[in-house]
């Protein structure tokens, strides 16, 4: 490549990561998932749901959707979104800002699970004492500090293995590079439908309610009870229960779920388990 | 220009002739032909890139949306990067909504291939631009340029190998038919060279058959030509050499009647006396006498002319002016000159001529005779001897003052025992110039007469500078 196109060609790299990659105007506010599939898979469930928001409440939503967990949840801890599709928000530290949970997926709690493949010789969790077992990542609520805490708890020590997300380490599992994950029930059980992968559950974990869509404090309440009526709404209109059927398809779920007003209440559950868990390296 | 094509065309032998048809001929049907293939090759190729940027538009969106969707551009970037490398991808861009370029580029160098030849195929690199879209969010526009230098490269290179191919085919077929028609065209040089012996009278050469049937044909209808041409020739020859024998035996033995016929008139004319002679019976003695004499000079005419064909001597350059001189200088011709008061003069330069000395005397003789014949009575005869020449011909020029010859009789007065207007005591036999044309003629030239300025006859002898 000639030398000045190859400077052109530097200089627009730069230009462009210094600005944010989106589908954004300068006006909208940020939207930020917790990835729990893949970007684009995520992409394709989130944006119609915030583009019927915008559509109907007037307020523009622009998905953020980081590369792993851990930038989400730094993004989360620096308050670079507005609105945050996460559950990391229920153990904030000093100067990170309080979340305020307004709304839930209208759907059964998510459970976390230890499952291996269904012609596994692992019948029970104290085979798999010594033994290396997936995980999506060291910040996977009940994917990881739920499933481990209670390994822990029962004195199976395992070597955790990270797979970057939850389709990353389901997809490890199907192909028997682990014996044995950590998973999203509710995820798990959409991965499987769409791969056709038959696995066994070795142990849950209590329920506990989906990742909650949060505001930042810098929100106006106009804005945020906008949203929140919104998406609770969302479900009794055909227009946005169609929304939701497209998306539930497109992560092969079995019944398109909507979405109810929530209160940090609804996630006291969380706070216990932050309170005591065991998991030194969970964050 | 056209002039001289058409010069150097005809100069060009068969052989050559028939190579140069051939070859202009295969080599337009076959340029006609990769032109075409060509025109095809650059379709297919025009084909090719539009499909293959359909599928790069329908298969790149979806690959780099999940670098879009998270905002990383640093490996959206590597993967345009990665994407460009691929050899037809000369340029591909992302745009996204504020309007930020991610830009890789690298066009293969330009093919090394003329430019008419781009111009002819008429293909160029093409642009096409799909939106990337997620979820039914648009987040930005991929443009990818491919670059048609590879097949515009690869189409050059099958034309050049096709070409080298077609060139190699040719020098192939130009020998191979070179070979053949050299082979084939041999016995028509041979044919030539026999054609060439026969017009230089070797009526034995024959040719053995040899070529294409067509050669084959025309050489048995040559040998049958020199079969036919050598039996007319051997036949005429016989025909001629009896005529001659004959011709020479009458003259022979019509020599001694004559001689004895004028020798006895005399007797008789002594026996008798002068005086005792009536008028009637001297005068049907004189008259006896001329036609002895006249016949004798006839039988004398005819021999010399009969002889122009049976020199032996070797024909030597012969210098104008001594045969001139040989003809003044003999018996009784000073004193013939001066009793008529006649002057004969010579260019101050002559040339040489290719004749037999005694055929040039001859020929000088006759001419001087009839210029004394036929003289003017009243005017003294003045004879003029010159020559002019030019490139391979001499003309001779023999000027007198007499009484000329009228243009219509210029040709008449070539053929044996001609004579026009006899006068009493005219001793003409009527040969003289027949002999003259017949020396000329057998040495390879040819006589006329021209009117001399002034009145007269100028006889012109034209004769080749070489030997005949």
């Amino acid at each position: 490549m000639a030398r000045p196109t190859r400077l052109l060609c530097v200089l627009l790299t730069v230009l462009a990561l210094a600005v944010p990659g989106t589908a954004a105007r300068a006006d909208d506010l940020s939207f930020g998932v917790l990835t729990q599939r893949s970007p684009v898979l995520t992409a394709q469930y989130w944006n119609p749901i915030l583009d019927y928001v915008a559509r109907k409440s007037g307020v523009k939503l622009a998905l953020k959707v980081p590369r792993t967990a851990p930038e989400a949840n730094a993004a989360i801890a620096a308050g670079e979104y507005d609105f945050t599709y996460s559950n990391k928000i229920f153990n904030p530290r000093p100067g990170e800002p309080a979340y305020r949970v307004v709304a839930r997926p209208d759907g059964p709690p998510i459970r976390g699970q230890i499952v291996t493949l269904a012609d596994s010789p692992i019948r029970s969790l104290d085979q798999l004492a010594g033994r290396e077992v997936g995980f999506p990542s060291v910040t996977a609520f009940v994917g990881y500090g739920v499933p481990m805490d209670h390994l822990i708890r029962a004195g199976v020590h395992v070597t955790p293995v990270f797979g970057g997300n939850q389709e990353g380490i389901m997809a490890q599992l199907k192909l028997g590079k682990v014996i044995a994950a950590g998973v999203n029930d509710q995820v798990m059980r959409e991965f499987a439908s769409r791969e056709k992968m038959e696995y066994r559950v070795l142990w849950q974990s209590q329920p506990y309610h989906n990742l909650a869509i949060a505001v930042h404090p810098r929100v106006a309440k106009a804005t945020a009870d906008a949203v929140q009526r919104t998406l609770a709404g969302m479900s009794a209109d055909p227009e946005g229960m169609a929304v939701l059927q497209a998306s539930a398809a497109l992560v092969g779920q079995a019944s398109a779920e909507g979405f109810v007003a929530a209160s940090p209440k609804d996630y006291a559950n969380y706070e216990d388990f932050y309170r005591n868990m065991t998991v030194k390296d969970f964050r | 220009m056209i002039g001289r094509g058409a010069i150097l065309w005809k100069r060009t032998p068969l052989l050559g002739r028939l190579l140069v048809t051939a070859g202009l001929g295969l080599m337009v049907a076959e340029a006609v032909m990769l032109g075409i293939s060509a025109r095809q090759d650059a379709e297919d190729a025009r084909t090719d890139l539009q499909e293959e940027l359909k599928t790069q538009l329908v298969v790149l969106p979806p690959a780099l949306a999940e670098y879009v969707v998270v905002g990383d551009f640093a490996t959206l970037k590597q993967t345009l990067d990665r994407v460009a490398g691929d050899t037809r991808i000369a340029e591909v861009y992302y745009i996204d909504q504020s309007g930020v370029m991610l830009r890789s580029i690298d066009a293969p160098p330009p093919a090394n291939v003329p430019g008419w030849f781009r111009h002819l195929l008429g293909i160029g690199d093409i642009t096409g631009t799909a939106p990337v879209t997620v979820g039914g969010r648009p987040y930005g526009e991929l443009t990818v340029v491919l670059s048609a230098q590879a097949q515009i490269a690869h189409i050059f290179a099958q034309l050049v190998y096709h070409l080298g191919a077609l060139l190699a085919a040719l020098a192939v077929g130009f020998a191979a038919m070179w070979q053949v028609l050299r082979n084939g065209l041999r016995p028509l040089t041979e044919l030539e060279a026999a054609a060439r012996a026969i017009a230089d009278g070797d009526l034995s050469v024959r040719l053995a058959e040899a070529g294409s049937p067509e050669l084959r044909s025309v050489i048995v209808a040559f040998n049958q030509m020199a079969e036919a041409t050598g039996i007319a020739r051997h036949r005429l020859e016989f025909s001629n050499t009896e005529l001659v024998r004959l011709t020479e035996v009458t003259a022979h033995h019509l020599q001694e009647p004559s001689r004895r016929l004028v020798t006895f008139s005399r007797r008789l004319r002594t026996a008798l006396g002068e005086q005792a002679l009536p008028e009637d019976a001297a005068a049907s003695l004189t008259y006896i006498e001329q036609q002895a004499g006249r016949l004798r000079a006839l039988i004398r005419d005819i021999q010399l002319y009969l002889a122009v064909d049976q020199s032996n001597d070797e024909i030597a350059p012969q210098s104008v002016a001594v045969a001139m001189g040989l003809v003044l200088a003999e018996k009784g011709r000073r004193e013939q000159l001066e009793a008529i008061g006649a002057e004969v003069t010579l260019a101050s330069t002559l040339p040489e001529v290719a004749l037999e000395r005694r055929r040039l005397v001859n020929v000088f003789d006759i001419l001087l005779d009839n210029a004394i014949r036929y003289r003017r009575p009243d005017v003294p005869l003045h004879v003029h001897v010159s020559a002019d020449w030019t490139a391979g011909v001499i003309r001779l020029r023999f000027a007198d003052n007499g009484r000329g010859i009228e243009p219509e009789y210029r040709q008449q007065v070539f053929r044996m025992f001609e004579r026009l207007h006899p006068m009493p005591g005219d001793d003409s036999t009527g040969v003289g110039l027949a002999i003259v044309q017949r020396i000329v003629e057998h040495a390879g030239g040819r006589a006329w007469i021209e009117e001399t300025e002034g009145g007269g006859a100028t006889v012109v002898l034209q004769l080749p500078t070489g030997v005949p």
